[in-house]
């Protein structure tokens, strides 16, 4: 059984749809800007990657207010009984720093994320299964497993996966106060990296069998996927890398490829010192040769729970296009990156084969192995 | 599909499992890592600084594994899915809370941690060597059936050769030992009260071992 994303679409600082998000990363120019937001507060960083033109006043949450908007398009199209997975890693957050700023606990409950995917659900006219999928910043992607799995194992002709985070104080002061983020812009992978930058994304895929995909035009394979834990740390990643190089053997070994085969890796690359340099150990310990290595964080920010999908769907456009993005912000590569990372586009060939790689907090991984498809 | 399950609370743990005695008990102090480890079964790093979601996690999924006897068959990795309705509110609530009060200035980076759904069950799994697959996954209807069926179908795709799932709330957790291949009935014990709260079907489970001869 082929699995594909056959359709899918995505907001990003860059704006609304994958046409800015690809033709902004192949130009090299950032999404990502100071910001006042937080300015009267103490933190180590004004910078982020904020979506300009959403009004989030009526919604009551900009997750909410994105997800209106990004699935317009969508309501009313899909069997009411169409599962749906949500992946974020604060869902509505704002509910919750209202009901403690404003003393008003009734909120709380408003902050659950099983209430995000009711809302999505209500939205959408959807009354199937429904699943809050959460694991740090692995979210999305371990939720299109998940999707994946349920197809492949005749549970559903086709799961919708639905994923999005929003830049918040409670976010951002929590970054800052681990001193993760950067006072500029990031740079992934870069010699002089020194943190990461927050950003804020909504996407959605829908995930089915091919044979169901056909009339709709497919596009890119699922060919298999790899989640693991490193078991070290809760926040730092495992300088050994043991655990995303276990998580790219399993993607390999389920899609039956080796890791010869893969031509090109959308590599998580948050920027953070250690995250990069545990990536970049992981990737030579597969793959031994360099081949075409790309973070869209120094576009995008670091879109936390929507981070894994965006990510991925960026690879299916390279796949589709013959085009692997260069890494937004990279001036001058970290030794360990030399002849892996590149600030220009690559060329790949189409139709082949590519992997995406995210790793997050609490040393969770995720490695996701694509084949292009042109899109018909 | 059910191997085992553990359970602890703030008053009491226990954990059954197949071709394993029975145990439970009175939760010692939670405070006192020695008394902690006692029942882990082995020494945890960081113990002090977990907050109590994670720290009943952590004695209901070592009990769970215990009574599964994985170790002792030297399963290959294993996972943990978790679930609860509350999901990390209790650390969110925390960290922010702590924030507001420190002047909106700075975030404390040690509250910050634990604002992940999957908080919990990962430093518990790191504590306990778990090295499969960590997720949150958390089903509009019988969120517990669900997370159960999803960690079997987990094991069955070959994602991990067992999970733990986890069902908890900031005061009480419920693990279950899941598998690929049929259990041995240890579910009876829950006896269609799969849909409790996590701290209701705590006080089942201990009920149900209390009234073994």
């Amino acid at each position: 059984m082929k699995i594909v994303i056959a359709e899918s679409d995505v907001v990003t600082a860059y704006g609304w749809g994958m046409a800015p998000l690809w033709s902004g990363l192949l130009a090299g120019r950032t999404a990502i800007r100071p910001t006042k937001w937080f300015a009267r507060r103490g933190f180590v960083s004004d910078q982020a990657a904020i979506i300009a033109d959403l009004d989030a006043s009526s919604d009551g949450s900009r997750v909410m207010a994105m997800l209106r908007r990004l699935l317009a398009p969508l309501v009313g199209r899909f069997d009411p009984l169409t599962p749906i997975l949500l992946a974020t890693t604060v869902g509505e957050i704002e509910y919750l720093q209202r009901a403690v700023l404003g003393n008003e606990t009734q909120l709380l409950a408003a902050a659950r994320p099983e209430r995000l995917l009711e809302q999505v659900k209500i939205f959408l006219g959807l009354r199937g299964p429904g699943m809050v999928v959460s694991s740090a910043c692995t979210s999305s992607v371990a939720a299109v497993a998940l999707a994946a799995s349920m197809i492949r194992r005749s549970q559903a002709e086709r799961v919708l996966v639905v994923a999005c985070d929003a830049i918040s104080e409670f976010v951002y002061s929590g970054f800052s106060g681990l001193l993760s983020l950067s006072a500029q812009p990031a740079r992934p992978f870069d010699v002089d990296r020194d943190g990461l930058s927050l950003g804020e994304a909504a996407t959605w895929a829908l995930v089915t069998d091919a044979r169901a995909s056909e009339a709709m035009g497919c596009s890119a394979e699922i060919l298999g996927w790899g989640n693991t834990t490193d078991a070290v740390h809760i926040t730092a990643p495992d300088c050994s890398a043991q655990g995303l190089s276990r998580a790219i053997e399993k993607a390999c070994a389920m899609a039956k490829r080796s890791a010869g085969e893969v031509v090109f890796i959308a590599a998580h690359g948050t920027a953070t010192s250690f995250s990069d340099a545990m990536e970049m150990k992981a990737f030579k310990d597969v793959f031994g040769r360099p081949r075409p290595t790309f973070s869209i964080k120094g576009g995008t920010g670091h879109t936390l729970g929507a981070a894994g999908l965006v990510q991925l769907l960026v690879a299916q456009r390279a796949l589709a296009t013959g085009i692997v993005p260069g890494t937004v912000g990279l001036t001058k590569p970290d030794p360990l990156a030399l002849g892996w990372v590149s600030s220009k586009p690559a060329m790949a060939a189409t139709n082949s084969v590519a992997i995406s790689t995210n790793s997050g907090f609490g040393g969770v991984n995720t490695a996701m192995l694509l084949a292009g498809g042109a899109r018909s | 599909m059910i191997h085992a399950i553990g359970w602890c609370d703030m008053e009491r743990w226990g954990c059954v499992g197949a071709n394993w005695a029975s145990r439970h008990g009175t939760t010692p102090d939670l405070s006192a890592s020695a008394e902690a480890e006692m029942l882990i079964g082995q020494p945890v790093e960081y113990y002090q600084r977990m907050p109590i979601q994670t720290r009943v996690s952590l004695i209901a999924m070592s009990q769970a594994l215990q009574a599964s006897r994985w170790r002792e068959m030297e399963m290959g990795e294993i996972g943990v899915a978790c679930a609860g309705y509350e999901g990390c509110e209790d650390a969110n609530l925390r960290y922010f809370q702590d924030y507001v009060q420190a002047g909106r200035f700075i975030g404390l980076g040690n509250l910050f941690i634990y604002t992940l759904a999957t908080s919990a069950a990962g430093e518990a799994a790191i504590a306990l060597g778990l090295n499969g697959p960590t997720l949150y996954a958390q089903s509009h209807y019988a969120p517990v059936s669900a997370l159960i069926e999803q960690s079997r179908q987990m094991a069955v795709e070959g994602e991990a050769q067992g999970l733990l799932a986890l069902w908890s709330d900031a005061r009480a957790a419920v693990c279950f030992a899941v598998g690929a291949e049929a259990g041995d009935g240890v579910e009876e014990v829950v006896e269609g009260h799969w849909e409790l709260s996590p701290g209701i079907l705590v006080r089942h489970l201990t009920a149900k071992v209390q009234e073994e001869p």
